[in-house]
């Protein structure tokens, strides 16, 4: 990358590093950072890594850290009591101050990971203005464009299968009350989509609105017929699940034959529009409707986190507790907002 | 007890729906686990590895 994430932004000039305090000969700096659009959900005191935290205290022990409830701050350590349960690698205070400001320098470069992500993403996918197509007494309906910012490439790219990319869209009265949203999330945090456990199970309906940008592995059946699956990987439809090996050579074929993806990416500086309605017997004519529409990044569906649980998780995490984190990185790269009167 | 067919179709279904019940209950909940789950060990793989063929006779 050059100065600026996602942009041809030119390059800085300067040393590239300093050896033995002296700098080495100016040249152009390339910036090597991936910024996103993946994200840390791991404890701080373990990632990103770091020399000194690792000299510092064992992994298992700087998982007992706890970074939320304000272990090696003033507010915290001035209102305990003396019987405060510590965990033996933490009893003492000066240990708790000095993980605190190792924690602390970790989280900053957290935070700055997070501004670099949204940059380049920002600069990846842009968002139009939203354009009222009805507002009478036959619904309301409305559309917006989802628009590749680069000509270098598809957005989003690569590993598109697992990237959520998608709009949250909710339209409200003027007291408030939802009358139309598309994009919300389950209990676990996904999306509506056949993906979604509550969606699968019958607990919650389908959306049908959904605009996403994510890919869907489409997988070829044993005897015919292909479906939508969560991971690309065949499996027979028999009491014994068996996992089939890929009988062809891949590298002839340029792609696994009993796989394949439905692309939902786009292209460069090219777009996607997203269409919504809202049906008349939700509106109310002469009153006046907010329409709120949120571009959402987010690494990967929660669904994936279901799919692969059986392996197990490092860190002592659970699958909710990974599932939360994986939403609460989650970035909203544009929002547009909108008021409308139905006539 | 349970004389005649009507008894024992009556008790069949009786502990079919039961069964169902029970079946429901496991399978309503949507929501991911709370609980931790430790990674697979390397004897775990390999045993499950060994245990199923590599090539299913059809």
């Amino acid at each position: 990358m050059g100065k600026i994430q996602g942009v041809a932004s030119g390059y800085d000039w300067g040393p590239a590093a300093m050896v033995r305090d002296e700098p080495t000969k100016p040249r152009k700096l390339s910036n090597h950072i991936f910024a996103g659009p993946d994200y840390s959900i791991i404890h701080p005191g373990i990632f990103p890594h770091n020399v000194e935290a690792a000299q510092f205290k064992t992994l298992a022990e700087w998982l007992q850290f706890d970074v939320k409830g304000g272990w090696g701050t003033d507010a915290f350590e001035n209102r305990i009591s003396r019987d405060y349960p510590f965990p033996k690698a933490w009893a003492s205070i000066d240990d708790r101050y000095d993980g605190r400001k190792i924690i602390d320098e970790r989280l900053e470069r957290l935070k700055k990971a997070r501004r670099l992500r949204e940059q380049v993403l920002r600069n990846g996918f842009k968002l139009s203005d939203v354009r009222v197509k009805r507002a009478d007494g036959r619904g309301l309906d409305f559309e917006i464009d989802v628009i590749n910012g680069t000509d270098g490439h598809s957005v989003p790219t690569a590993f598109d299968a697992e990237r959520m990319i998608f709009l949250q869209v909710t339209v409200k009265d003027r007291h408030g009350r939802t009358v139309y949203v598309s994009g919300d999330r389950d209990p676990n945090g996904d999306v509506r989509d056949l993906h979604s456990l509550y969606v699968h199970n019958g607990e919650l309906p389908l959306d049908p609105d959904l605009f996403t940008l994510q890919s869907k592995f489409v997988i070829r059946m044993l005897r015919g017929g292909e479906r939508e699956q969560v991971l690309a990987v065949n499996t027979s439809t028999d009491v014994l699940p068996f996992v089939r090996p890929e009988p062809r050579p891949t590298t002839l074929y340029g792609r696994p034959r009993g796989a394949r993806k439905h692309k939902k990416t786009i292209d460069p500086l090219m777009h996607r529009t997203a269409t919504h309605g809202v049906p008349a017997d939700k509106l109310k004519r002469g009153e006046t409707y907010s329409i709120d529409i949120k571009l959402i990044s987010q690494m990967v569906p929660v669904n994936l986190i279901a799919a692969i649980q059986d392996a197990g998780f490092d860190f002592g995490m659970s699958p909710a507790q990974i599932a939360r984190e994986v939403v609460r990185g989650s970035s909203v790269l544009w929002t547009k907002r909108t008021k409308v009167r139905v006539r | 007890m349970f004389r005649g067919w009507r008894g024992k179709t009556g008790l069949f279904v009786g502990l079919l729906a039961l069964g169902g019940v029970d079946l429901a209950a496991a399978q309503s909940s949507s929501a991911l686990s709370d609980k931790p789950i430790p990674m697979l060990t390397r004897e775990e793989i390999l045993r499950h590895k060994k245990a199923e063929p590599r090539h299913k006779p059809h």
